[in-house]
């Protein structure tokens, strides 16, 4: 088999859902020497896209993108501890993510979660219900290449324009991108509010996290 | 439990039988056909030929109900199990009529031709729903003298699904039987699983055409499957009450049943209605109202009553667009009868009053009567679907989403849509994007991308041919 036949078979197994599969594929891709970043990034990863684009398409539903979700995390999780302390294993970059203050729901943002930590990046996931001074605390901590902000609700929205505004009084936005989601959020409110990204789902908001951090 | 629907008491039913049997005895039936007269008088109903009247005294009735079976095995060409019609099963199927579509691509009402029957004939094959397939409309560009078995050779060569065919007389009938044995092989193997039945529309009030007699007598002589139709309009072909309207629709209906056991006591029944009104504003007969689906209720309750299978109109509308009305009316009509458990409810894909068909309002109707299935099924109520273990795993505060027991049942446990739009309201995207009708064009343009139609012998085809021009 050559790169490509190894990839594939672990892109069709994360399709169907097969986890024994992946781990079996991954495993067959790393002992015929390739490169571990090339099973991540072209594998792995492109893998939860082609997931997204089947989800988008109405193929696939929420719980089975869940599924493949955490099948990755899992699996990406052991490449990880096999290769801990080689430094061929680089990450993306680490994500701040929050509910933004009012608002309690957090499936949407838990799937951010999951597909962002599956697509090679760190997530530091602060919860729900959030205030604003607390993830500007956290981005002065933990240091982050973005930070992301859920709402679902119109009602909770202006909670991100808020967080925004703390961060920019904190003299800290510079250091940081930041990203918007949720329901009733559109580009042209992340626009308003001074947002670098927006995304309307979470598979999407893997492409506009690698956007904006100019990963193509 | 399943929901269920009932519309009349055991009272009411038992009322109407009365006021039918009366009908058929004292006031008759019309039977301007000498075979029909002789074929009456030998099952021992009084005839006068002068009068061309039949009345059917109740001893008559009571042995051809008594020859009738509770369900009829409906084949498909898959080798598959067979539809069975009877009982509290609910199948949908698609309907003729329409001489009119609106133009996939123009948005314009035009005239039916045979390529508009194939596509729509594809479509019902690749749906699912229909479960079968009544032909779904009537080309204009072929002699009228010959649509019908036109019509069979479209729907032989393009599904393997049941389909219900139509003839306007015995000649036709019978090249329609020909071509179907054709295909079979024989007429033996036709007769053992039989792929197609003959739709038989009665007329009101009370009277056998010839048309009507002759597909009768040549398809009991065979023992091949009749879906028999009864559509007395309330106010117009029966009286202005809707329990009168039952009374002439079911009259009408055992009348025929005598006649067909006369033929041949194995011939297998179906015992289906279109009861409907008389519009007494437009002068039209309504199939997207009220009435329609309370009479669909009743037509079935009667089925019911005397054992038999039972079908008709359903899921149908008057409106002259792809609307709201539309909607309403075919879930409305849909709906009822499925409660009812009327095995076989057709109308899929019609509306403008009988007038019309469409791809989109087929592919709508898939979704609505998918929507009514999954009514039809229940809450299932068990230690399986009750079990505490993914609460334990979840807990309080949790979320159910990611659970594996979520992944492993809710295909199982929910209705999913296939062009229904659920998304979230997008203020900066164009709404029309996701209307239904939208949805439903780009979902048939999705299904047809990968469809091949069953393939047929090239000599079977030309064996076809020269039947239709024979």
């Amino acid at each position: 088999m050559n790169t490509d036949e190894y990839l594939n078979k672990i892109i069709e197994s994360v399709i169907d859902q097969d986890e024994a599969m992946v781990g079996k594929s991954v495993e067959e891709a790393l002992n015929a020497d390739i490169d571990p970043m090339v099973i991540i990034n072209d594998g792995l990863t492109e893998s939860l896209k082609k997931v997204g684009d089947l989800f988008a398409e109405e193929i696939l539903f929420l719980p089975e993108l869940i599924g493949c979700g955490e099948i990755v995390t899992n699996v990406m999780k052991k490449i990880e501890d096999k290769l801990k302390g080689d430094d061929s294993i680089t990450k993306k970059g680490l994500m701040l993510i929050a509910t933004v203050k009012g608002d309690v729901h957090d499936i949407g943002k838990n799937l951010v979660v999951l597909l962002m930590g599956a697509s090679g990046y760190d997530v530091v996931d602060l919860g729900k219900d959030v205030p604003a001074n607390t993830i500007v605390e956290k981005i002065n901590e933990l240091n982050p290449d973005i930070v992301a902000l859920s709402a679902l609700l119109s009602t909770t929205m202006p909670g991100q324009k808020n967080t925004i505004q703390a961060i920019e009084e904190a003299g800290i936005r510079k250091k940081i991108k930041i990203m918007v989601g949720g329901a009733p959020v559109t580009r042209a409110w992340a626009e308003e509010i001074g947002a670098d990204g927006y995304a309307e789902d979470a598979s999407t908001a893997v492409v506009e996290a690698d956007r904006i951090m100019g990963i193509s | 439990m399943e929901p269920k629907l009932k519309i009349l008491s055991d009272r009411e039913m038992l009322d109407i039988d009365q006021a039918s049997r009366a009908l058929l005895w004292e006031v008759g039936t019309l039977a301007e056909n000498e075979e029909a007269m002789d074929l009456f008088e030998k099952a021992g109903a009084k005839v006068d030929r002068k009068k061309q009247l039949v009345k059917i005294p109740d001893h008559v009735i009571n042995e051809a109900l008594a020859m009738c079976s509770s369900c009829v095995r409906l084949y498909d060409r898959n080798g598959g199990e067979p539809l069975i019609i009877g009982g509290d099963h609910v199948y949908y199927g698609t309907v003729g009529i329409a001489t009119n579509v609106l133009d996939f691509e123009t948005n314009e009402y035009r005239q039916v031709v045979c390529d508009d029957l194939r596509d729509i004939v594809r479509l019902s094959d690749v749906l699912d729903p229909p479960d079968f397939i009544l032909v779904p409309a009537t080309p204009t560009d072929v002699p009228a003298s010959i649509v019908d078995v036109i019509e069979t050779k479209i729907l032989l060569t393009n599904t393997k699904k049941h389909f219900i065919a139509e003839a306007q007389n015995r000649e036709n009938c019978l090249k329609n039987i020909e071509m179907a044995v054709e295909v079979a092989g024989s007429l033996e193997a036709l007769q053992e699983r039989p792929f197609f039945s003959t739709l038989v529309t009665l007329s009101s009030p009370l009277h056998f055409r010839n048309d009507g007699v002759e597909l009768i007598v040549e398809c009991a002589k065979k023992g091949l499957p009749l879906f028999i139709e009864s559509g007395p309009m309330c106010g117009g072909t029966s009286p202005a009450t809707l329990a009168s309207t039952l009374v002439m629709a079911n009259a009408e209906l055992l009348s025929s049943f005598v006649l067909a056991k006369a033929v041949n006591p194995a011939v297998p029944l179906i015992y289906a209605s279109w009861a409907r009104i008389l519009d007494m504003r437009a002068a039209t007969c309504s199939h997207g109202g009220p009435e329609f689906g309370m009479l669909r209720i009743g037509t079935t309750q009667m089925a019911k009553y005397y054992g038999l299978p039972s079908g008709g109109g359903g899921i149908l509308a008057d409106t002259k667009s792809i609307d709201v009305q539309l909607g309403m009316e075919k879930m409305g009509t849909g709906l009822l009868p499925a409660l009812a458990d009327t095995n076989m409810v057709v109308g899929m894909g019609l509306f403008a009053d009988e007038n019309a068909i469409s791809l989109e309002t087929l592919v709508i109707d898939c979704e609505i009567a998918g929507w009514i299935k999954k009514v039809k099924k229940g809450i299932e109520v068990n230690d399986r679907t009750l079990d505490l273990t993914v609460f334990k795993e979840v807990g309080p505060g949790g979320d159910f989403i990611r659970a594996k027991h979520t992944r492993e049942n809710f295909k199982k446990e929910m209705f999913l849509p296939k062009v229904m739009d659920r998304g979230f309201l997008a203020l900066d995207k164009d709404p029309e994007e996701k209307n239904m009708r939208t949805r439903a064009r780009n979902y048939f343009s999705k299904m047809m991308e990968t469809y091949t139609p069953p393939e047929l012998p090239e000599d079977i085809d030309a064996k076809l041919d020269a039947i239709i021009n024979r």
